[in-house]
This record gives C-alpha cells, sequence and structure tokens, in this order.
C-alpha cells in the first residue's frame, strides 16, 4: 500500500497544487485546513508523514508539532516543514522540537519536495 | 686766623641753607602730613639754633652775645618739642597720652624758659680771637647738660621702641630717622661733653668741637627730612649727603695743616680719620640702603603693575567665566536631553532635570553617591547595565528604562589635559522614533511576507505546468513559463533582500557565529553561478592562499554565505559576455581576505561614496540589471561589521571592479 502523507496547509490554491503534485506521485494523500483539522487527522490517520505549514488558523504549526512529538503514539512521524517562514530563529524552533525537515516554500518547487519526501521515506 | 674765620662762615652759611633747604623740601611736598609739618619745624628750630649761635660772638656788645648764646641753648630745649612729636607721629601715628604730652611740652619750655631768662645755665661768654666766644655755664649747668641729654635719650629711645615694633615696610623709612638721630646723638655727646671738656685748654678747638657737636644734628634732620619726602629723590639726597660729609672733613683737614705740635697733629689727624671713617661708613650704608630700596621699589613697583594687571585680567576671566558658566549652566538645565556627569571617581557630580524626568529621580538621592551603587533604582539599572562595570565610551546605545521609554544613551569619556575628568552620559528620549521605527519594519516584515506567499504559489504552479504535471505543453509556452519563472525568482530574491534588510534595523540580524569553511561557501557559489556564467562565457578563476586545506575560521557562515552571494550577484550581473571574474581568498594571521574582481563597467567616481548605502542604484546598473534591489551591498556591508571586519572596492570605470572584504578570524586549531 502506497505511503499515506498527510498535508496540512491553509491556503486553498497551494493545497491543491501539492496534493495534485504528490498524487501524481503515488502517494495516498489526506489533506487538513488548520491546526487543529491537522493534529486530529495525524491521531486518527496516522500517516507516514506530515507536511505543516507553520502560520495557520486555529493553532499554528509550531503547537501541532510540538503535541505530535510530544505524544509517544505520533512521535515517529516525520514531520516536515513547508512554510514561508525563512528565518533562522524559525527554523532552529522548528528543529529542536523535532521537525524532519524545513522547507522554505520560495525556496522549494514542488518537485524538490517530493524528492525531500522520498528521501524521508526511504 | 682769618681763614679760619672765613671757613667758619662758610659752613654756617652752608649748613642754614642745607637746614633750610632740607625743611622746605619736607614741608612743600605736602604741607598737610604731619610729619613733614613736625620735619619742617625742626628746621626752622635748627637754622635758628645755628644762626644764634653763629651771631653770638659777632654781637655788637657783649650782653648781645650773652644773649644770642642764650637763645641758642634755650632753642636746643624747645627742638625736643618736635622730637618728641615726630617719635608720636612717625611712621605710623600713635596714640597719643596727654600726661607725656603735657610733661614733654612743660619740662621743654620750662628749661627753655630758664636758660633764657636765667643765669643758671649759661652765665656769659668770653670772645676770642678766633671769631668764636667760650660760653661760660652758670652753677647749674650740669643739670641742665644732663637734663638736655636725658631727654634726647628718652626721645632717642622712643624711637627705638616703636622701631622694634614695626614691620618690615616701615621699618626701612623709620631706620633711616634713627640712624640720623644716633649720628647726631652720639656726635653730640662726643663733641660737646667728651671732647669740649677734655680739650679745655684748645679753646680754639673746643670751642669748634663744641660747634660740630651742634651741627651734627643736621644728620638728623636730614635724615628726616629724607624720610618724610620719602622715595623719589633718593639719587638727590645721595649728593646732598656727600657734599655734607666733604664739607664735615674739610674741617678737621684744615686743623691738620694749621697743628703746631704733635698732640696737636695726632689729635687733628685721629678726628679726622675718625670723621673719614664716620662718613664713609655712613655713605656707603646709605648708598647701599638706597640703592638696595630703589631696586625693592622698582620690583615691588613692578610686581605692583603685574599683580594689579593679573588681578584686573583675573577678575576679567573670572568675570567672563562666571557669565559663561551660567550661560552653560542654563543650557544644560534646559536641554531637552538628560545629562549626567560622572567624577573622575564614578560619582555622580551633576544630573540635569530632563535627566530626572527620564530616571524618575530626584537629584538628591544620586548626587554624590557612586553610581554603581545606585542599582537600587530600577529606572537605572539599564543605564547601569550598558557600562558593564567599566568607563569606556558608548555610541548611542537604546536602552529601554521603562514601558514606553526608549533611551539613546550615548557615553563620553571627558578629558581634561589629557587625563579623565569624568564621564558624560547623555539620554535622549528615542521612543517615538523607536515606535515609527519598528512599526515600519513590522509593516515591511509582514507584508514581505504576504508577498512571498503568492510568489511561492506562483513558483508552485509554475515549476508543475513547466515539467507537465497538468499535462503536455508547447516548447513555446514553456519557453514563455520559464521566463515567467525567472522573473518570479528575482522577485522571491527581492523580498529575500527586503527581509533581511528589514531584520538588519530591527537588529534581530543577530551575528551568530561558529565553526564555518570559508572555501566551501566560496565553491559553492561557483558551483551555482557557473551555469549563468558558462551561459555569459564569463570565465570564473578562483585562487586561493595559502595552498591546502584551510582551517574552519570562527564566522557566520550563513551571513557570510549571504554576502559572497551578492557580491558573485553584482560581479556577473554587471560582467558582460566574454568577461572574466577572479576570486581570491587569503586566510593567514587571524584575517579572512576575500576579494572579487569582475570586468565589468566599473563604479562611476562620482557614486563612489553612496556605494554601500540602501536602495541605492546607480544609473548604468538600472540599465544593465532593471531587476537590482540596490539592497545588496547595503547587506553585505552589515554583515562583514557584524564580523568587525572591512570591506571596500577599488573601481575603474569601463574597467572592472574589485570588491573586497576583511575580518579578523579566529581559526580552528
Amino acid at each position: 500500500m502506497a505511503d499515506k502523507v498527510l498535508i496540512i496547509e491553509d491556503d486553498e490554491f497551494l493545497r491543491e497544487l501539492i496534493l495534485r503534485k504528490v498524487e501524481s506521485e503515488g502517494f495516498n494523500v489526506s489533506i487538513a485546513c488548520n491546526g487543529e483539522e491537522g493534529l486530529k487527522k495525524i491521531r486518527e490517520e496516522k500517516p507516514q508523514l506530515v507536511l505543516l505549514d507553520l502560520i495557520l488558523p486555529n493553532m499554528d504549526g509550531f503547537e501541532v508539532l510540538t503535541k505530535v512529538k510530544e505524544d509517544e503514539e505520533l512521535s515517529s512521524i516525520p514531520v516536515v516543514i513547508l512554510s514561508n517562514l525563512g528565518q533562522k530563529e524559525d527554523i532552529e524552533k522548528a528543529l529542536k522540537i523535532g521537525a524532519a525537515d524545513y522547507l522554505i516554500k520560495a525556496h522549494f518547487t514542488p518537485s524538490k519536495i517530493i524528492e525531500k519526501i522520498r528521501n524521508i521515506l526511504s | 686766623m682769618e681763614g679760619i674765620i672765613l671757613i667758619n662762615q662758610i659752613i654756617i652759611f652752608f649748613l642754614d641753607s642745607l637746614v633750610l633747604g632740607l625743611g622746605f623740601w619736607a614741608f612743600l611736598k605736602n604741607k598737610k602730613a604731619p610729619v613733614n609739618q613736625i620735619v619742617f619745624s625742626i628746621a626752622i628750630l635748627l637754622f635758628l639754633w645755628i644762626t644764634f649761635g653763629y651771631l653770638s660772638p659777632f654781637a655788637a656788645d657783649i650782653d648781645q652775645s650773652v644773649l644770642r648764646a642764650k637763645i641758642n641753648f634755650s632753642i636746643a630745649f624747645i627742638i625736643l618739642i618736635p622730637l618728641y612729636l615726630l617719635t608720636v607721629y612717625f611712621p605710623t601715628v600713635q596714640k597719643r597720652s596727654g600726661i607725656l604730652d603735657k610733661a614733654v611740652f612743660l619740662i621743654a619750655s620750662v628749661f627753655s624758659l630758664t636758660t633764657l631768662f636765667t643765669n643758671y645755665f649759661v652765665k656769659g661768654v668770653e670772645m676770642s680771637e678766633f671769631g668764636v666766644n667760650i660760653v661760660n655755664f652758670g652753677e647749674m649747668h650740669l643739670f641742665f647738660h644732663l637734663s638736655l641729654l636725658f631727654m634726647a635719650f628718652f626721645v632717642l629711645l622712643r624711637f627705638f621702641r616703636k622701631y622694634a615694633g614695626l614691620p618690615y615696610k616701615e621699618k626701612s623709612e623709620t631706620q633711616y630717622v634713627l640712624f640720623g638721630f644716633s649720628l647726631f646723638v652720639v656726635f653730640d655727646i662726643i663733641f660737646h661733653s667728651l671732647v669740649s671738656f677734655m680739650a679745655e685748654d684748645f679753646i680754639f678747638y673746643r670751642s669748634f668741637y663744641y660747634a660740630l657737636g651742634d651741627y651734627s644734628a643736621i644728620f638728623f634732620l636730614g635724615f628726616g627730612a629724607y624720610m618724610a619726602v620719602q622715595g623719589d629723590v633718593q639719587g638727590k639726597m645721595i649728593s646732598f649727603y656727600r657734599i655734607l660729609m666733604m664739607s664735615f672733613a674739610i674741617l678737621p683737614l684744615v686743623h691738620i695743616f694749621l697743628s703746631t705740635t704733635l698732640i696737636e697733629y695726632i689729635w687733628n689727624f685721629v678726628s679726622f680719620s675718625l670723621l673719614l671713617i664716620l662718613g664713609y661708613l655712613l655713605m656707603s650704608g646709605l648708598i647701599g640702603e638706597s640703592e638696595q630700596k630703589e631696586e625693592l621699589m622698582i620690583t615691588n613697583k613692578d610686581l605692583e603693575e603685574i599683580v594689579q594687571k593679573k588681578t584686573e585680567g583675573l577678575r576679567d576671566a573670572l568675570g567672563k567665566a562666571e557669565e559663561e558658566k551660567d550661560k552653560n549652566h542654563a543650557l544644560i538645565f534646559n536641554l531637552s536631553d538628560g545629562l549626567l556627569f560622572l567624577d573622575k571617581h564614578k560619582v555622580v557630580s551633576m544630573i540635569n532635570p530632563q535627566a530626572e524626568i527620564f530616571l524618575g529621580v530626584r537629584e538628591f538621592d544620586i548626587k554624590w553617591k557612586k553610581f554603581f551603587d545606585l542599582e537600587s533604582f530600577p529606572t537605572l539599572q539599564p543605564l547601569i547595565k550598558i557600562f558593564n562595570g567599566e568607563m569606556k565610551p558608548i555610541s548611542k546605545k537604546e536602552i529601554q528604562i521603562k514601558e514606553g521609554l526608549i533611551l539613546e544613551a550615548t557615553i563620553s569619556i571627558v578629558k581634561r589635559g589629557g587625563n579623565d575628568a569624568g564621564t558624560l552620559i547623555i539620554l535622549r528620549d528615542v521612543t517615538r522614533e523607536k515606535m515609527v521605527e519598528k512599526a515600519k519594519t513590522e509593516f515591511v516584515s509582514i507584508t514581505a511576507h504576504q508577498l512571498r506567499m503568492p510568489l511561492s504559489t506562483i513558483k508552485w504552479a509554475l515549476d508543475m505546468i513547466i515539467r507537465g504535471d497538468f499535462g503536455p505543453i508547447s516548447r513555446d509556452q514553456s519557453d514563455f513559463l520559464k521566463k515567467a519563472y525567472v522573473s518570479n525568482e528575482k522577485m522571491i530574491n527581492l523580498i529575500n533582500d527586503l527581509l533581511n534588510v528589514t531584520r538588519i534595523e530591527e537588529g534581530r540580524y543577530l551575528y551568530n557565529p561558529d565553526f564555518g569553511d570559508m572555501e566551501k561557501i566560496i565553491r559553492s557559489e561557483i558551483d551555482s553561478y557557473r551555469p549563468i556564467a558558462e551561459k555569459k562565457g564569463v570565465e570564473l578563476i578562483f585562487k586561493k592562499e595559502p595552498e591546502g586545506e584551510l582551517p574552519a575560521v570562527f564566522i557566520d557562515s550563513e551571513k557570510i554565505a549571504i554576502a559572497v552571494h551578492n557580491l558573485f550577484d553584482n560581479a556577473i550581473n554587471y560582467t558582460s559576455q566574454g568577461g572574466k571574474i577572479e576570486i581570491n581568498l587569503r586566510q593567514a594571521e587571524g584575517e579572512v581576505r576575500f576579494s572579487i574582481k569582475d570586468s565589468g563597467m566599473g563604479i562611476p567616481e562620482n557614486l563612489k561614496g553612496r556605494i554601500f548605502t540602501k536602495f541605492f542604484r546607480s544609473q548604468e546598473a538600472v540599465r544593465m540589471d532593471a531587476e537590482g534591489s540596490g539592497l545588496g551591498l547595503f547587506i553585505v556591508k552589515n554583515i562583514i561589521d557584524a564580523h568587525k571586519g572591512e570591506i571596500w572596492f577599488e573601481s575603474a570605470q569601463g574597467k572592472g571592479t574589485t570588491f573586497f572584504f576583511s575580518f579578523p578570524a579566529m581559526e580552528m586549531t
């Protein structure tokens, strides 16, 4: 069975783009539009990888990441941050909490994101 | 013997003139001064005394002659009155004793009148063949003589006593009178008492010596007059005394030649020698004294003038200083900046009202207290903290005193004559500026983030279309979309630059050093630019020094990479087809030195000063590369500054530009 990737992203168009790309690469994709929904889906669906935006309504990405990493059941799920925040402090903060990688949206193309996902899952 | 009479007459005439001259000289110099009046009266009395003494032998009959002799002796007593007064008024006025005054007046008058109207003192005269007469004394002459002597000593004693208690300056004035008076008394004793009694046989000489004793009063008068007139005629006085001494010397000299026996010779010779010695001593003492005094006077006068001038100068300067001080005071106290002054012992010695308001303290709370002991004031803590325990100049350091109050502190060490005089702390309220700046920075930051979002979306969408994720597209479509993609990339870079600049201004662009590899950073940049360089036909040359593997250095790798990247970007963008870019890295002696030389258009001379300023772009640059942000070099400079390094360039228009930067760097060992 194909690996399940959860995309937590509030921007509709971006979500659609990344969804199509990841799907077209043969992954099983699930989506969430905000932090709360995302966390819920992580718990329910236990995806193999999470693509997490940081600036999100209801609960921001850092909080979601923290909760995932605090949960023993979930902490092994790799979370890749996919955000527009590109400052060193943010990157360091996310990596410290336990993010598997940090990708700045503006610096990565969808195809490169797929490369990263494959690297982490293999 | 006519010659002797003539000499005698000449001397008397000379003495009379001298006495009157001295008296009037003193009187005319200052008619109102008591001392001058006294000296004048002494002169008149002396004149009368000498004249009557002299006229006695030339009287028409013996009675007249006796009367003149009596007048002569009675005046001797009267003279004691002004002499006594002189001791009262000279040199400083003394409180007069009524009893003593009356006693002196009474005794002198009684003796004088008794001498004049009775025969107790002067009984008669005997004419001699030499034109002088011999006084025959009455039965009480010893009493009279002794009284005269006693009173003279009494006056002399008063002088001495007063003299002893005087300050130096007045002492030097008084000693003339004292000296003259002493001479007078000594001569009087020698010639009146001792010689005249000893030489009883020599009637002629006795008369003469007797007269000499009287005339020695001239010493006293001379000195007195001199003293009364004071100072400005010293030179003339010395001449006077010279002549006087010479005239006195003539008499014994003549006597030597008139001597008939060996005893006379010896006697006359001894008296002549004595006079010469005394005269010499008197003159040399007087001249020396007067010269010294003249010098002293001149020195004193000069000194006084200098002191006066200096005093005036000082007064002016003090006045000006006072005025200046007032001005400065007003200035400091009305200044809208806060001022604090710490003296060299770090004690607060001045605080102006504005600083009191800023820091929420009152002057008396902190004045004269050690600055570093003031940590109990919460508002002073941030200020004390920036010192870090030592006094050093600090420029425009922002400190948050409390919520809503941000001050900019500038600390300067005040030097005076090469020594530390203290520390001046200037506090400026920058709260509003900071708030505006913060708002602006936040605005730019948020805007930049918001801009990045859609740019990312465009980037992703274009990338997916170009890669055929949404189905195949034609070559033409692909080419155009690729151009759109590149434009979008430039936009993203611009936003990145903007964000970096905002962070520099926010002060969040922190220097975050760790050990990093300079060569690796440069090589990675070269690799990423190689495709573009090849496309443009630009040759990339990298040289490093020393050869071999370079040790890692303590740098903020991320920032240095940005700096190198921006310099590469410029070099590539402004170098035209077929150009050459030379990159040099030198890492030695604790210093990293990087240079990148392009063969581009160069920087125009008039723009060189503005190269590192924000948003600056030359016309040429705009023409060649429309997308440059004008932020690249500003960011580079800030990065190099954070590394405590320097950045500079050499450029010739049309030939190319070389950018250099260097900074001290610790190598990993």
